[in-house]
């Protein structure tokens, strides 16, 4: 069999019909052109033929065969069925000229004046298994591709599952096992599975087609019917549209080149400094000088002479020596202005706190301000913002409070609010960031120019982003894919519940919830996605902490029967292994444990033990390489006090650590309020640990997992 | 056939699954609507019942030793005639016999065969901890894969069939799209309030299947009936 070459498809063909639609301005086109156009790219249909009139459908349908189906050829019929133009299971003559007639009569009825350019006659179908394929444009990430089950049920059950485009024939295969009703294609009740061979080759296929002709909005191939020796296309819908004009992106180098010298700035200007506390102006250069930022600091006010102790300038270009960035705190409508002279001074960014541009509707006044920017050469932060942070260089450009526990978690986020529930959650819970980034409304530094500079950034091992919106999803895709396979990022997309009232011409366009495209894409790019602030926080701190996971096995070792059942529930729901503990294993847990006790897993050590039995159970599973993570559940007793138990974790986990077993830990620690200090101490020495929660440990553990499967990192 | 006779017969076999014309008749008898079923032991009985039920009939070995009555050749559809219940009884008795020479053979049963609806399932299990449960779905493959079934401890009032339908991811099915007419949602609520009156006046019952029910436009109607007793 070949497999090397595909099928040859015949793009001269696709070319002309599309021309054609274009010179006529139609948007929709005709079953007939719909048809040529998926033959051209080998999707299989069924034997069909046109005709103008009833006598030469009757003549087209023997031919074919009986029964037939008719179907419209209208450029001015969207929906063929709703306009009464598709006749099904025709099984004679008679039938056929009646259907031809009714089917006319209806276009008339339907739209005075709508073409009516004769039938497509098409052999009915022999069914099979009812499926749709379909590729819609996404205003953010472009052309992507849909699979799921037909039929009625499925399509009120919305069970869909979606692919940005390119969609190889693997990845088809995997989209088949990404719906609910996998199973039924699988074969149930003895059925034989489909041909999901031929059925991929449909996906990929249609996905070639939209990528190889941009122009292509929509194609719905609704129903498919899979059987087990083929796949056919019953119906073929194909919408034309405008072709999105890409957008101007500077390359990787001067990406990197520009957020080194904002994330390292060597001297910062604060345009709009105040002397008077209170004032935005004020606290930013108080904050840079509470934070202990190393670099030079100026001071920009035309009315003043000195600020906070520190020099003041007219104007930017005032400033003697060179300007990395500019902090603004003025009234938008000076924005524009001063970065005009920002560029003058060869400034590399501008931070852009004012806010007063698209948040409140002054799109205008934002895109004219951007238009200043590009032509000055300045990168544009914000505006809308709260400032950034990058604790390396003890950097706190914001008019919040200054942080500067350094770590390695660097955190971006588009609302103000949020930026601050980072600072708050980092202070209270002992998390070091690198930094913490202020996107607001994105003007123009957004995602995809942090995850270039945090992917060579030494100072950052994690990345967490709160994202409303994504500018332009490939570059997203794009730019994480390259950093995910090395970093983990963690993203919570807010707003994943507003539908987003997109007018789609096609079922598959109302099927593409904005969210579920936003799901295709976080796994294509490898990116873990939290569904809550909490969860977004929670696990960045851990996934700090913890190493990669080298397999599948989960081993729970408890103290308390009652975590471990919810331990165990736990791993069920976030998709976690509990591990098939081999009886030469089991039989050495045994021995540690009380004859009460329970082995298998969870491993249950039982409430009385002294801390002996936790050690020696805990190092057991530390030292066994068929153990890939840990979790721990322990309760407050007399006999192993809380700081007993953390202590003893640590020594096990140092002394695993010096003979080189490195493998995630979590721990769930219930009792009285000392259980806190203990987490505390855990944290210290690298060991998520949460208090009162069985849930939580476990949740970051799998998220721990979700990067390390999708990064590649660990094999699937 | 009261509900005393009944169990005691199929106690007296030492069966705790009824017969589909045994339950049938307990459903009917309890105001539920359901086909007809009647027992025939001879090709004359099952044509006289099929000719007073009114074409077309479905035909259906009663054994309480054949569980998968449609892999032993056991049911026969869509009988239009005297001639065709004539020689389904016939072929049924025969293919039955030939794969489970063993087992004791009541008849068939004879029963309408009901025009095609939306599929539900209304049925009914016994929880060790809960006690009796009602549940509610769509039918069909589709459904039964996807596990789309809402539940209530028994006894269900008429407000909580309510919930148990309007909880359903597949609920806009019964509303009626793409040009199917809506369900008759009173007639569904009340088969799902008279299985669960109908279980909590005999609690011998210990699993119940009503797979499918057909919701019709106006009414709704068991076609298929599978009722568990207790042990003696």
């Amino acid at each position: 069999m070949d497999t090397e070459r595909g099928p040859a498809l015949n793009r001269a063909a696709v070319a002309e019909i599309l021309t054609r639609a274009r010179e006529s301005q139609r948007s929709t086109l005709t079953v007939t052109e719909a048809v040529a156009i998926c033959r051209a790219y080998d999707l299989p249909l069924p034997d069909d033929g046109a005709a103008k009139d009833a006598a030469s459908a009757a003549a087209a349908a023997a031919r074919i065969g009986y029964p037939v189906a008719l179907k419209v050829i209208s450029a001015d019929i969207s929906h063929k069925s709703d306009a009464g133009g598709v006749k099904l299971n025709l099984k004679n003559d008679t039938d056929v000229r009646q259907a031809f007639g009714d089917i006319a009569a209806s276009a008339k009825a339907y739209a005075p004046g709508a073409a009516f350019d004769g039938v497509l006659v098409q052999a009915m179908s022999a069914g099979g298994r009812e499926v749709i394929v379909g590729a819609s444009t996404d205003p953010t990430f472009g052309k992507v591709i849909a699979f799921g089950l037909g039929g009625i049920h499925a399509e009120v059950l919305r069970d869909v599952t979606f692919g940005l485009a390119p969609v190889s024939p693997e990845r088809a295969r995997e989209m088949f096992s990404e719906i609910r009703g996998y199973p039924i294609l699988a074969g149930t009740r003895g059925d034989e599975p489909v041909d999901f061979e031929a059925l991929a080759g449909v996906v990929s296929r249609v996905s070639q087609l939209v990528t190889d002709f941009p122009e292509i909005a929509e194609v719905d191939l609704n129903p498919v019917f899979a059987t087990p020796s083929g796949a056919v296309a019953v119906d073929a819908r194909i919408v034309v549209g405008a072709v999105a004009n890409e957008r101007p992106r500077p390359d990787t180098a001067s990406i990197v080149a520009t957020m080194q010298r904002t994330m390292h700035p060597k001297s910062v200007a604060v345009i709009g400094a105040s002397a008077e506390e209170g004032k935005i102006g004020y606290s930013v250069v108080r904050n840079l000088l509470d934070g202990g930022y190393g670099g030079k600091i100026y001071p920009v006010n035309p009315r003043l002479a000195e600020i906070q102790g520190l020099p003041a300038f007219k104007s930017v270009e005032d400033i003697p020596g060179d300007i990395d960035v500019a902090v603004f705190a003025i009234p938008a409508a000076f924005v524009a202005g001063a970065i005009e002279q920002c560029g003058r001074k060869g400034v590399a960014s501008a931070i852009l706190i004012p806010s007063g541009f698209a948040e409140i509707g002054e799109k205008q006044l934002q895109d004219d301000m951007i238009a200043v920017a590009r032509a000055s050469n300045v990168r544009v932060m914000g505006p809308n913002i709260y400032g950034y942070y990058y604790t390396p260089e003890k950097l706190c450009a914001t008019f919040c409070t200054p942080y500067t526990e350094q770590g390695s978690v660097a955190l971006s986020s588009q609302s103000g609010g949020v930026g601050m529930a980072i600072v708050g959650f980092s202070r209270s819970h002992n998390m070091g960031v690198s930094a913490i980034v202020g996107l607001g409304n994105k003007s123009d530094i957004d995602e995809d120019d942090l995850l270039e500079f945090y992917a060579q950034d030494p100072n950052t091992k994690v990345i967490a982003m709160h994202v409303e919106d994504i500018k332009d999803g490939r570059a997203f895709v794009d730019a994480a894919k390259r950093v995910a396979k090395e970093k983990p990022v963690i993203v919570l997309k807010a707003g994943r519940t507003v539908q987003g009232a997109r007018a789609a011409a096609s079922h598959t366009g109302a099927l593409a919830g904005v969210d579920q495209v936003y799901d295709a894409a976080f796994r294509e790019a490898g990116v873990v996605r939290a569904r809550t602030l909490e969860d977004l926080l929670d696990w960045s701190r851990a996934l700090a902490m913890l190493p990669t996971p080298k397999g599948e096995n989960v081993l729970i070792v408890t103290g308390a029967g009652g975590s471990g059942v919810l331990l165990s529930d736990a791993c069920t729901d976030y998709g976690l292994k509990l591990m098939a503990v081999p009886p030469d294993l089991d039989a050495a847990f045994r021995e540690l444990i009380p004859p009460f006790g329970a082995s298998g897993n969870p491993i249950d050590i039982t409430g009385g033990e002294p801390p002996e039995t936790y050690k020696k159970a805990i190092r057991l599973a530390l030292n066994d390489d068929r153990v890939h993570s840990l979790a721990l559940g322990y309760w407050h007793t007399i006999i192993t006090p809380p700081m007993v138990f953390a202590r003893l974790v640590a020594e096990v986990v140092d002394e695993g650590r010096a003979a080189g077993n490195v493998k995630p830990i979590v721990a769930s620690l219930v009792g009285d309020v000392e259980v806190e200090e203990a987490c505390r101490f855990l944290e210290e020495r690298g060991i998520p640990a949460y208090p009162y929660a069985a849930e939580r440990p476990i949740a970051a553990l799998a998220a721990a997992y979700q990067w390390a499967r999708r990064s590649g990192k660990m094999a699937n | 056939m009261t509900f005393q006779t009944v169990l005691g017969e199929a106690r007296a076999e030492g069966r705790t699954l009824l017969n589909e014309v045994e339950a049938k008749s307990l459903l009917r008898e309890a105001g539920i609507a359901a086909t007809a079923a009647t027992l025939a032991t001879t090709r004359e009985e099952a044509q006289s019942q099929a000719a007073a039920m009114g074409f077309p009939v479905v035909l259906k070995v009663v054994s309480p030793d054949i569980a998968h009555k449609s892999d032993v050749g056991g049911v026969k559809l869509n009988l239009a005639d005297r001639e065709a219940v004539g020689q389904a009884f016939d072929e049924i008795m025969a293919n039955s016999k030939k794969a489970e020479p063993n087992a004791r053979i009541k008849g068939v049963a004879v029963q309408q065969m009901a025009k095609q609806g939306t599929e539900v399932i209304v049925g009914m299990t016994t929880d060790p901890q809960f006690g009796p449960v009602m549940m509610f779905g769509l039918g069909g493959i589709m459904v039964e894969v996807l596990k789309d079934v809402s539940f209530r401890l028994v006894p269900v009032t008429d407000r909580d069939a309510g919930q148990m339908i309007d909880e359903i991811k597949g609920r806009p099915i019964l509303q009626g799209v793409r040009g199917q007419p809506a369900a008759d949602l009173a007639a569904l609520k009340s088969t799902i309030v008279k299985v669960s009156e109908f279980v909590e006046a005999h609690p011998e019952v210990r699993e119940l299947d009503l797979n499918p029910v057909f919701a019709y436009p106006d009414g709704a109607l068991a076609v298929d009936a599978r009722i568990v007793v207790s042990e003696g």
